[in-house]
């Protein structure tokens, strides 16, 4: 058994590296260029004007201006130094281009005529030279990119000015289309980039304990120790108090499975889960914890007012009360699916061979449920315990808004939507971590329900 | 063992559920008296730094912990005198290096004072100044508007006092001068740092700098960033009567008068110096409902952004109605629905028109936002003194926009109910991208409207919600008919140049309508070097009729700003966002 | 036949109910029409889409309604555009039914495959030999490669996959013909349990937001077929893991063990005697995870990720309910919805899995 474990445990070495790649290397697909979001700019803002100087030392200082990962494996088309082009929204475009025609050389051409040129325009730029070309550096699109050539040429033809510039650009263009070597795409191959690279500073960092800050500055730990303590708490109650009442409910059920009363009862749980768990808190929300109704059953949203010194029992015991409700809300969907699942496999291992077996050998009926069908009938349970362990450190979301609990779903889902990847990488990892954990854990409840089963 | 166990688990759970509401009954809200406000704000401030941070709410937050020279009159809007003395005496210079240009010459009030005692001074301002044109602090917004200070001098005599020199006239000089917060230098730079640069140094590309000043600069710049100066009370520090007493993320921010603090003496002269409350806490609550449960429980003093429903059911709600006041303000945002101009569907300002005839204004104020909205047909507020009144709402009009495109040449020759054209020798159809945030549901419920309106009269309507980045790519790109957004405006008079010059038309710039207009170009600018008031707003008047008729964007209403402020306080509701002013507020 | 007859008596309202859902997912377009129509006037007189100016901001079905007559009222209330709600669950039928069922239905086969695997061949019973090794792996490796290829370039993925079903029948062939000779001999185990439980942790631990975010950044724009194969790439991992449990449960009873022993093929051991034996838990999940998806589309949609969003859905008139707590109506009728479904779907599970 012990060997198992710590084989498990070994397991979850390459398993969690793995995982760190993939969230790393998504994390570089998601929308969005990380130097506005660094200097926060947004669509809301009135502009994002920002010197090239100002941008390229962001993208250092983020450190974004190195390859993602020790080696890329694509087709042929894409160069290997695609990454030396920092500007996020010129490297797409590029990659769009590339995507288009694959002749990366030619799309190179193009790109450089268009810098060119943009360094000839003066300051003040009263012909709106400036926009045109700067769209032309962003753009991927043939109908676009024919339109704003045209408008250049127009302008060079009206006022005679860098027409041979934008002459050029245009030539550049036409031989993209005209020179595509799309087969290329088709073509696999293998760049390798060495060691400094994006992935191999971040994770040669976060083994060493070094998480990096927040982007407001707050170290990892500061900023997720109060949320992941009231989310453990909370994740913790939720957990044990859906099994608590789904159990009996569920036998209860199973025992009654041809009577009203079971059946009416599980319709009762299909009901209450067809309604989504926001309009339940909502509901909760509005109904019991004020005194509007005359149903102030319930303190009302949020937690109370603590100072940061405050040790943790004195906030535990502050608050427990405030996220009854919370919890509550969390486990209506659960303990529909807990029950079901339990009625279900019990109902399956009544029907069994040793089931009859033992009937016939005169057990009681309650003996039979408690010896052979309850610890049978476990299994799904169990899978769907390891299922929901990592709740401890992810929470629910939709509650904690609801409730205004800062709490880990919160976070987490705050941190990935205004990409602060540091926490989203810690976060994800303590999770992740829970997953691997869950899984440990039902494997060997697996064993403890019934001992023959066989582990490998 | 089916019925024991039932029981007995039964039997635990009611325990649990015992135990647990005994711990309710133990937690009961607490009575919030005293002198302390509860304020509600929608979203949680990342940081408090005065001259990186933006965000609204805590900006509103930072007023009561950093004081300015000059600030807004809450009721008027107008400039008044805060750490000045008075609003700075203006002159303009004849000669010298900066000839064309204007002076302006401010003192600081002999009673204002840091936390150790020592009095502001010019330097702190200077310093103050350097550290937003230090290009590495991150202070991108401020840096824009303050590019034409060249020089600040000290007087000789008087410490306190100073001119600002710049090389030409500009409309927010006084305003963009005179409302930067003034940071102490002996917390922001214990080591002098930027002492040893020059605001010249500063202006010029940071690699023509000497490599001292360069490291100089990096370095005050990391110390400026980190947390301590935006998160600390050892470090968040003005000379405003609250101090950061305590934060605890996701629940309050707290902020405790100071004892003894310079100012108390001036409040009774000097509203913008008022301190009543001995301490205000802030409360991030981003749910709209759970606010609304707050205020029913009496836990807030004030709040913003009640939902529309909400407001008006509690505002009739007697036993609500005798412990809060209830209003709706000014939001100083318009919410509008811009064109992409330069698109062959869209560069005939007659199709913009029709498009725009597909708006039901009134109705859409009515259903969407509750009816907390005003129509305003200008890119400029209308409680502005310069709002041209002639300009008529565009109405609902499915015919005229029929007419009007008619005339433009789209017409259905294919029978698919959508008007085409040709253009440039190809058959195009009249299929508009509208795009806007995917959290934006007054948009999304707008793009609904015109849908359904535009099937009328052939026009197809294709609506893509994005995420927050991908508009913004989006944007850069001109990837786009149409784009709604809501604008925000400061206290100040307006700027034009940002949103309507062509200038401003690149990816980075303000300009997303790609509004080119020569006629428009020089009304900016003669608006922007126009210092007389009365011709100045005749000038204003001018643009707005000329992008009136141009119709850049569909302008639909000014937002209204629903708010709750604690009959506990005498509190008055003012213009100045967010409707509310809290070192006022005076416990009854 | 008899299987799906012994479904119908079982659970016969269940079966009739799925019937006239799909029914109303089929015709749904003649039944909700703002204009009549030659045959017949329609159920009723509004489309999903058509907003009635005189009846916006959310009406309740039991207050006064601004309309002409009784036929054309709205029975289960209005949206805040004025848009009938009925209308809205009778034409968003269609997508339900096709995200929750087609999205759940890629999850239980790619679940009930990966599970089976895993649970019944352990980590040692299945043996490969080393070509037939490195063949697999180099498909496996380039399928993914011209996937993302295909996805990019907008070609249909379904070519790529009968290539590739193709290309590893050939290899079937190829083996089924040298099977006597030396060197295909099956001698290396292949850990089916490790790897496929270690797939199934990667896929749960990072977050289905992530993994929808990279696969737009791939394909570019989200449709209803991608919306369907995400819910099912996203929605597999919890039935292969209760497969798994009950396979690893039933595995040691006497008659696997029997069956073992009288040397019956393993494909033959896992339909017949193992999987009716494992159904319940699975079922179970896929008629839960159906109603899931559905909420799931809603979110999706609401956050710019999915359908269009002038498209009507359950869950898009279930997100409306945020708007203003006090329109019940616009949850509790497509909550009825959605019970009606996870129900019918509980019911013929149960019946399915009945011997």
């Amino acid at each position: 058994m012990l060997k198992y474990i710590l084989q498990r445990l070994l397991y979850f070495v390459p398993t969690l590296l793995v995982i760190s790649i993939i969230v790393f290397v998504l994390s570089k697909m998601t929308p969005g260029d990380p130097v506005d979001n660094q200097l926060q700019i947004s669509s809301e803002s009135n502009s994002s004007r920002i010197s090239e100087e100002i941008y390229q030392q962001t993208a250092h200082k983020l450190g974004i201006d190195k390859p993602i990962f020790y080696f890329t494996i694509t087709s042929q088309a894409f160069p290997k130094n695609l990454f030396t082009i920092s500007k996020k929204s010129e490297r797409t475009a590029v990659e769009n281009l590339i995507k288009q025609y694959g002749n990366y050389d030619k799309i190179a051409a193009f790109q450089q005529a268009n810098k060119a040129l943009l360094l000839k325009i003066p300051e003040q730029d009263s012909l709106n030279l400036r926009n045109n070309t700067e769209q032309l550096l962003i753009q991927d699109d043939d109908e676009k990119i024919t339109f704003i050539l045209n408008d250049l040429s127009k302008i060079a033809q009206e006022k005679a000015v860098f027409n041979d510039e934008i002459k050029g650009i245009s030539a550049s263009y036409e031989n993209i289309k005209k020179e595509a070597t799309r087969s290329k795409l088709y073509m696999p191959t293998f760049y390798w980039y060495g060691f400094d690279n994006q992935y191999h500073h971040w994770i040669a960092g976060f083994l060493t304990g070094n998480f990096g800050l927040s982007k407001n500055g707050q170290t990892i730990a500061n900023k997720i120790s109060r949320p992941l303590s009231i989310t453990l708490i909370m994740s913790l109650l939720a957990i044990i108090l859906s099994y608590f009442i789904a159990i009996p409910i569920g036998i209860f059920t199973a025992a009654n499975k041809n009577k009203r009363s079971g059946k009416w009862l599980m319709k009762g749980l299909f009901a209450v889960y067809s309604l989504p768990s926001f309009w339940v808190a909502l509901m909760a929300l509005r109904f019991l914890t004020t005194p509007q109704y005359g149903m102030k059953i319930f303190p009302s949203a949020g937690l109370s007012d603590l100072h940061t010194e405050d040790s943790f029992f004195i906030f535990f015991f502050e608050n427990i009360g405030r996220l009854i409700l919370p919890v509550l809300c969390m486990i209506i969907h659960p303990i529909a699916v807990i029950a079901r699942q339990l009625q279900g496999s019990m109902i399956d291992n009544m029907l069994l061979d040793y089931t009859r077996t033992a009937k016939a050998k005169g057990l009681s009926f309650n003996k039979i449920l408690k010896y052979h069908v309850f610890r049978n009938a476990l299994f799904p349970l169990i899978t769907l315990l390891g299922q929901i362990f990592p709740l401890l450190i992810t929470g629910s979301f939709m509650v904690e808004y609801i409730f205004n609990i800062k709490g880990m779903g919160r976070v987490a889902f705050e941190a990935i939507d205004e990409q602060d990847w540091n926490v989203v990488y810690v976060v994800l990892m303590l999770s992740a971590t829970m997953v691997l954990i869950g899984n440990l854990i039902s494997d060997l409840l697996y064993k403890w329900a019934n001992p023959r089963v066989e582990l490998t | 063992m089916n019925r024991k166990l039932l029981s007995s688990m039964l039997f635990g759970f009611m325990l649990l559920m015992v135990t647990s509401y005994s711990f309710i009954a133990c937690t009961s809200d607490k009575d919030k008296k005293g002198n302390t406000a509860y304020i509600r704000i929608p979203s949680e401030p990342e940081k408090l730094n005065p001259l990186t941070t933006e965000d609204a709410n805590a900006v509103q937050l930072m007023s009561n912990i950093f004081l300015s020279l000059l600030d807004f009159d809450a009721k008027t809007l107008e400039l008044v005198p805060v750490l000045a003395k008075s609003r700075p005496t203006v002159a303009s210079i004849d000669t010298g290096k900066y000839k064309g240009g204007i002076a302006y010459t401010y003192e600081i009030r002999e009673e204002a004072a840091w936390d150790n005692g020592k009095p502001v001074t010019a330097a702190d301002y200077i310093f103050t100044i350097k550290a937003i044109l230090n290009k590495k602090s991150g202070a991108n917004n401020l840096r824009s508007g303050l590019d034409f200070i060249k020089d600040i001098v000290v007087d000789a005599q008087n410490p306190k006092k100073f001119t600002i020199l710049s090389d030409k006239k500009y409309i927010l000089s006084e305003t963009v001068t005179g409302t930067v917060p003034v940071l102490p230098e002996y917390i922001y730079d214990t080591e002098g740092v930027l002492k040893t640069v020059s605001i010249n140094e500063l202006a010029v590309a940071l690699k023509d700098t000497a490599q001292k000043a360069g490291d100089n600069i990096t370095k005050f710049a990391d110390a400026f960033q980190s947390a301590k100066f935006s998160r600390e009370k050892e470090g968040v520090i003005g000379c405003g009567a609250y101090a950061l007493d305590g934060w605890v993320a996701g629940q309050s921010i707290t902020l405790k008068k100071k004892a003894n603090w310079w100012g108390d003496k001036l409040a009774a002269q000097n509203p913008a110096l008022e301190a009543y409350p001995e301490q205000i806490v802030f409360k991030p609550v981003k749910d709209a409902a759970a606010t609304v449960t707050m205020i029913q429980n009496n836990e807030l003093d004030a709040t913003t952004t009640l939902p529309a429903k909400d407001f008006n059911t509690m505002k009739k709600d007697e036993k609500l109605a005798a412990q809060y006041e209830f209003a709706a303000v000014p939001a100083l945002s318009l919410v509008q629905a811009g064109f992409n101009c330069k698109s062959p569907k869209l560069n005939d300002k007659r199709v913009r028109r029709a498009i725009t005839h597909l708006f039901d204004v009134p109705t859409i104020i009515k259903t969407l936002v509750g009816g907390f909205g005003e129509v305003c047909p200008s890119p400029f507020l209308p409680q502005r003194a310069y709002f041209n009144k002639d300009l008529k709402p565009i109405e609902l009009n499915i015919d005229q926009a029929k007419a009007l495109l008619g005339e433009a040449g789209w017409k259905d020759t294919n029978g698919d109910s959508t008007v085409d054209k040709t253009i440039g020798g190809k058959k195009t159809e009249l299929e508009i991208k509208y795009i806007f945030a995917s959290n934006n549901d007054a948009a999304k419920n707008m793009g609904l409207m015109i849908q359904e309106n535009g099937k009328k009269v052939g026009i197809k309507i294709n609506l893509e919600p994005l995420e927050g980045k991908l508009m913004l790519e989006n944007m850069k790109k001109r990837d786009f008919d149409m784009f709604v957004n809501a604008s925000g405006f400061a206290p100040s008079i307006d700027d034009p140049k940002e949103m309507w010059a062509s200038s401003s038309n690149t990816p980075d710039g303000g300009n997303r309508f790609q509004f080119e207009n020569k006629q428009a170009d020089a009304l900016i600018e003669q608006i922007r070097s126009e210092l007389d008031t009365e011709k100045r707003n005749a000038l204003y008047k001018q643009l707005q009729t000329l992008i009136y008729d141009e119709q850049p964007a569909v302008f639909l209403f000014a937002r209204q700003e629903r708010i709750a402020v604690s009959k506990r306080f005498d509190a008055p509701i003012v213009a100045r966002r967010p409707g509310f002013v809290v070192n006022s507020f005076k416990l009854k | 036949m008899i299987f799906l007859n012994k479904i119908y008596t079982s659970a016969k309202w269940s079966v009739r109910t799925l019937a006239f859902l799909i029914f109303i997912a089929l015709f749904g377009n003649i039944i909700t029409s703002e204009r009549a129509n030659a045959l017949l006037p329609p159920l009723i007189p509004y489309s999903a889409t058509s907003q009635d100016v005189k009846n916006m901001d959310y009406i309740s079905p039991f207050a006064a309604q601004d309309v002409p007559s009784l036929y054309l009222k709205h029975w289960l209330g209005t949206d805040k555009l004025g848009r009938d709600v009925f209308a809205g669950i009778v034409s968003g039928t269609r997508t339900a039914l096709l995200v929750g069922i087609g999205g759940m239905g890629i999850a239980l086969i790619l679940g009930l495959l990966m599970g089976l695997i895993a649970g019944y061949y352990g980590n040692n019973r299945f043996k490969l030999y080393w070509i037939g090794l490195i063949l697999r792996g180099g498909m496996i490796f380039s399928f993914i490669f011209y996937l993302t290829i295909f996805l990019q370039q907008g070609l249909n993925p379904l070519i790529l996959i009968l290539i590739f079903i193709g290309i590893f029948i050939c290899i079937k062939i190829g083996e089924s013909i040298l099977k006597k000779w030396n060197p295909i001999k099956n001698t290396i185990p292949i850990p089916f349990e490790t790897i496929i439980m270690r797939v199934v942790e990667v896929v749960q631990a990072v977050p289905s937001i992530l993994w929808l975010l990279g696969l737009v950044a791939v394909t570019g724009r989200m449709s209803i077929i991608g919306l369907v194969c995400f819910i099912g790439f996203t929605g597999w991992t919890l039935i292969a893991r209760l497969v798994r449990g009950e396979v690893i449960r039933v595995r040691q009873l006497e008659y696997v063990e029997t069956a073992q022993a009288l040397g019956f093929s393993d494909f033959r051991i896992l339909i017949k005697h193992i999987l009716p034996n494992i159904l319940t838990p699975v079922l179970i999940a896929v008629s839960f995870g159906i109603a899931n998806s559905i909420l799931l589309e809603a979110f999706l949609t609401f956050s710019g990720l999915g359908l269009p969003i002038e498209q009507v859905t359950w869950g898009s008139l279930l997100n409306a309910a945020k708007d203003d707590f006090q329109a019940w109506w616009m949850v509790v009728f497509p909550g009825i919805a959605i019970f009606i479904t996870v129900t019918i779907f509980n019911r013929i599970g149960e019946a399915m899995s009945e011997r």
